[in-house]
């Protein structure tokens, strides 16, 4: 299945009162296994969503149940799953988190299932920041960030050329425990939904772990993380 | 995600080597390999700015630096509030306030602004309140009273076990 049929999948799926039956039990493990039954496997929700494949299977096999409120909307925001459905699920009608408002409003937001429509005025997606007090300085920062790739994005797909993209690194300073790596997830995730990186993966290392002893270790060291990070090398 | 990237100013070649080299695979990931990477350097602000000031085309590819000041003893409360329900539980009134109480004070003892004391606030209270459930019988187990933290789960003080003082284990805590 390619993306778009994916999309239209979705938004049948989701249409049909039994699935919003499901929805409102907040059972992810049956809609999981609905979506299965239409040719959507668990590796597809688990790229869109950036929940991890054996968490969607074990949720299928009611082995686990998720409870956080982040799950849902992760779960949600990478679906694009409409609105009614949403508020079954007992989300905001539309992406909370700065994320925007929904499909409806503003499709071109989302990388992760493109829509037809141009993005409009939505804020760029921060990956749900907002539910965290304190970091609204941040949120503001990043928005300004992710902007510029949303709109480098946008004019990608109105088939403009970029032939010079926007650099996506970012230097975060801040005490331990400031909100850093929870906000490196965020963008993470923010930078999956607008296309700009396949994966929305963290992978967290200390300085200490690139410094080698030489140029050489120093070289395999930052290569090796770096794989690792695109998922081009397994870290088993 | 970089963590601690200050350290590599104590390195004895100020970070050189490992700073030219992560210039080149930033270059390399962008020429070569479809741009499908970027790093977060996280640190302390002014050994960060030191070392990438030292390294100008490696700086240029940093699009923004992001400051995080820490949180207010009020935003700890309402991190914890967050976490809590993240985790589907509810406070009541008091335990509120008495969490409130608690993380201000953990806050001016341990490390200032550090989300990890309501973490560690939190795993004190859960741990706290299943001990309460479990002297119950299932009988007497109500719904609401499973996802009910109240004053009593709420410690006195936070356990300086659930604190790390420096940051020895960098990570995602929130």
């Amino acid at each position: 299945l390619d993306i778009s049929e994916v999309r239209g999948i979705v938004e049948r799926v989701f249409a049909r009162q039994e699935v919003l039956d499901v929805c409102a039990r907040r059972d992810l493990g049956a809609i999981v296994a609905v979506l299965g039954t239409h040719g959507v496997t668990q590796g597809q929700i688990s790229e869109l969503t950036g929940i991890g494949q054996g968490r969607l299977s074990e949720w299928a096999r009611h082995k686990r149940t998720p409870t956080a409120s982040s799950t849902f909307e992760a779960f949600a925001d990478g679906l694009a799953i409409p609105p009614r459905a949403r508020q079954a699920l007992g989300l905001a009608p539309i992406p909370l988190g700065g994320a925007g408002p929904g499909p409806e409003q503003s499709p071109g937001g989302r990388a992760a299932l493109p829509a037809q429509a141009p993005s409009g005025t939505a804020r760029p997606p921060t990956g749900g920041l907002s539910r965290l007090p304190g970091l609204e300085g941040v949120r503001s920062e990043l928005e300004v960030v992710i902007g510029v790739l949303k709109a480098e994005q946008d004019r990608r797909k109105a088939g403009l050329a970029v032939r010079r993209p926007a650099w996506k690194n970012l230097v975060f300073t801040g005490p331990p425990g400031s909100g850093k790596s929870r906000t490196a997830i965020a963008v993470g995730q923010a930078y999956r939904k607008l296309g700009v990186l396949s994966s929305g993966r963290v992978l967290q290392v200390t300085a200490a772990d690139l410094a080698g002893a030489g140029p050489e270790e120093t070289g395999k060291l930052v290569g090796k993380a770096a794989r690792l990070a695109t998922g081009d090398l397994d870290d088993q | 995600m970089i963590n601690d990237a200050h350290d590599w100013d104590g390195l004895p070649d100020r970070g050189l080597q490992v700073l030219r080299r992560l210039n080149e695979t930033l270059s390399e990931y962008r020429d070569t390999l479809n741009d499908d990477l970027a790093v977060i350097l996280a640190g302390q602000a002014e050994p960060l700015g030191r070392l990438l000031h030292g390294i100008p085309p490696l700086a240029a590819r940093f699009r923004a630096v992001i400051d995080f000041p820490g949180f207010t003893p009020r935003q700890l409360s309402a991190i914890f509030v967050t976490l809590a329900d993240d985790a589907g539980l509810r406070l009541t009134t008091a335990a509120r306030a008495k969490a409130a109480a608690v993380l201000a004070q953990a806050e001016s003892d341990h490390v200032p602004g550090s989300a990890r004391l309501a973490v560690g606030l939190l795993n004190q209270a859960t741990a706290a309140q299943a001990r309460r459930l479990a002297a119950w019988s299932a009988r007497n187990q109500m719904p609401v009273a499973l996802a009910t933290i109240n004053e009593g789960d709420i410690p006195d003080r936070l356990s300086p076990d659930t604190v790390l003082p420096a940051d020895d284990w960098p990570g995602q805590y929130l």
